[in-house]
């Protein structure tokens, strides 16, 4: 094929028009200058101090071929703890439990409205294996709620912590059910006066429960329960009783699935849910109740 | 072991491109060049950036269109090539490396510097070739012809700047600089009909800018 800038030569294509950029040079003066101001930067270059992270960065950058193995073995080990994770929350969803953590402080001031507060453990991997179900234990309360007491927490032979039907717990000198369940290995409970029916009407602003009414709910049951839903051994239940009164009060837990605290609440509003108790277990703050 | 080395590196080379003689010749000799300052022999770099410092400059000076950024980007390039010569190991010919080097910091450059772009143009130097093609577009003299070969230059580089960078620089380093489609391909990092495609298009896009001058 002929070339056909040869046949027309006074045709000019793009082509020309962009070899003639190539005319497009610095002056012969500017190298000199180049070349010294090249000279000063690359002294400047040698002596500048590197960043910290240059170390770390090319020692990273040396392994680069570990990149592919490291990042499978992640990618493997979080799928793992995914599948893991969500297969306890499966199992979890299964058997209603809940979970309160102890709240060793606030002793005489809680009330019933916090016990509706209960909230179960988000999973199963959050409470001890044996615990299916934690649900806030109180010694003995006013009308309004149950109040843990420091009697147990201070191993007192006696239980004296008030009943009231009141906002707080007034006068630790009185007597509640758990007094002879402490002090007495077969676990008495002091006389049903003492550990009197609670009626609970506390079900509104609580946490998850606004829908339910608690109509009976006697804290000492949770005591009475001891002997009966479980094989206690005395050392079993003295550790229990220790838990018991190590914890203040037992608040609900946060991070506890709504139809767990749901579960949970039904059996505790149910006349004889202690029977229903098949396990009780404390631990340092929580009590684990199945059922 | 030079000759291991040696014949390990036109190895590589072969693998990556296939270089005419002369080509190869200058490779195997800044081959050399690069083992001496890896060596130790800071002075022999200067062999190097002597030998491609304008045409490294004409590149970035194409794609950027300013005569100091160009210088400092030259300059910024030498650098960057000096300080890593030591990881270069023949797996391509050094002036491709250089040219990826330097390709690279002036496109970083103009990402960065998008909307702040301000040209400066070195003159065109009259050469026999250009002034072929000038007579050709024109029978002025004097004073005229040098004003049309300023609005010449004035267009072509207008031409080129509404290219995108991409075309910009296949157009640069195939026309301006005369390197081959397979050398571009390995600096840019695609493939050869990439460049093949991108060269065909900046074309035909600055075909429809220059018309004017087209005869």
């Amino acid at each position: 094929m002929p070339d056909r800038r040869s046949q027309t030569p006074s045709r000019v294509t793009v082509e020309d028009l962009l070899h003639m950029k190539r005319t497009e040079r610095p002056p012969p003066e500017f190298w000199a200058g180049f070349e010294q101001e090249l000279r000063q930067k690359q002294l400047a270059a040698l002596v500048e101090r590197r960043s910290w992270w240059h170390g770390p960065a090319a020692t990273f950058n040396r392994f680069g071929w570990l990149r592919l193995p490291f990042g499978a073995t992640a990618v493997l080990a979080v799928t793992l703890v995914s599948i893991r994770h969500y297969s306890a929350s499966d199992r979890y969803r299964d058997e209603p439990r809940g979970v309160v953590s102890g709240e060793k402080a606030a002793l005489p001031t809680k009330t019933l409205k916090n016990l509706a507060e209960f909230k179960p453990v988000k999973s199963a991997r959050a409470a001890p294996q044996s615990m299916t179900s934690d649900v806030e234990v109180i010694p003995k309360s006013s009308e309004s709620g149950f109040v843990a007491s420091d009697a147990l927490r201070e191993s007192s032979q006696q239980f004296a912590a008030p009943v009231r039907h009141g906002e707080e717990l007034h006068d630790p000198a009185e007597t509640s059910g758990f007094g002879p369940l402490v002090a007495s290995p077969a676990i008495q409970l002091g006389s049903p006066g003492d550990v009197d029916s609670i009626p609970v009407e506390a079900t509104a602003h609580l946490g998850g429960f606004e829908d339910r009414s608690i109509s009976t709910l006697r804290p000492h049951r949770v005591a009475e329960a001891l002997p009966t839903a479980v094989a206690v051994t005395e050392q079993r239940r003295s550790r229990l009783l220790a838990a018991l009164g190590s914890a203040g009060t037992y608040t609900p837990e946060p991070s506890a699935p709504e139809h767990a605290k749901r579960s949970v609440i039904r059996y505790l509003a149910e006349d004889g849910w202690d029977r229903s108790i098949s396990r009780l277990q404390a631990d340092a703050d929580r009590l684990s109740i199945r059922f | 072991m030079i000759c291991f080395n040696s014949m390990a590196f036109t190895k590589a080379l072969s693998k990556t491109l296939v270089m005419t003689p002369e080509r190869q010749q200058e490779a195997d000799s800044d081959w050399e060049v690069v083992r001496r300052v890896q060596a130790g022999d800071v002075a022999a770099f200067d062999k190097l950036m002597r030998k491609y410092r304008e045409r490294i400059y004409s590149v970035i000076y194409n794609l950027c269109a300013n005569r100091e950024d160009a210088a400092d980007l030259t300059q910024g390039t030498f650098i960057k090539t000096f300080q890593s010569i030591n990881r270069f190991q023949g797996q391509s010919s050094f002036f491709t490396w250089l040219y990826r080097i330097g390709v690279n910091a002036t496109l970083t450059h103009l990402r960065k510097n998008r909307l702040r772009t301000f040209f400066s143009f070195e003159q065109f130097t009259e050469e026999e070739k250009s002034s072929e093609i000038i007579d050709a577009l024109t029978d002025k003299t004097g004073a005229d012809r040098a004003a049309f070969v300023k609005e010449l230059q004035e267009k072509l580089n207008e031409a080129l700047q509404k290219l995108s960078i991409k075309h910009r620089t296949v157009v640069t380093l195939f026309e301006i600089d005369g390197l081959s489609h397979d050398e571009i391909a390995e600096i840019v990092g695609c493939s050869v009909g990439t460049v093949r495609s991108r060269l065909h298009y900046a074309k035909l896009l600055l075909q429809a800018e220059l018309q004017s001058y087209l005869r």
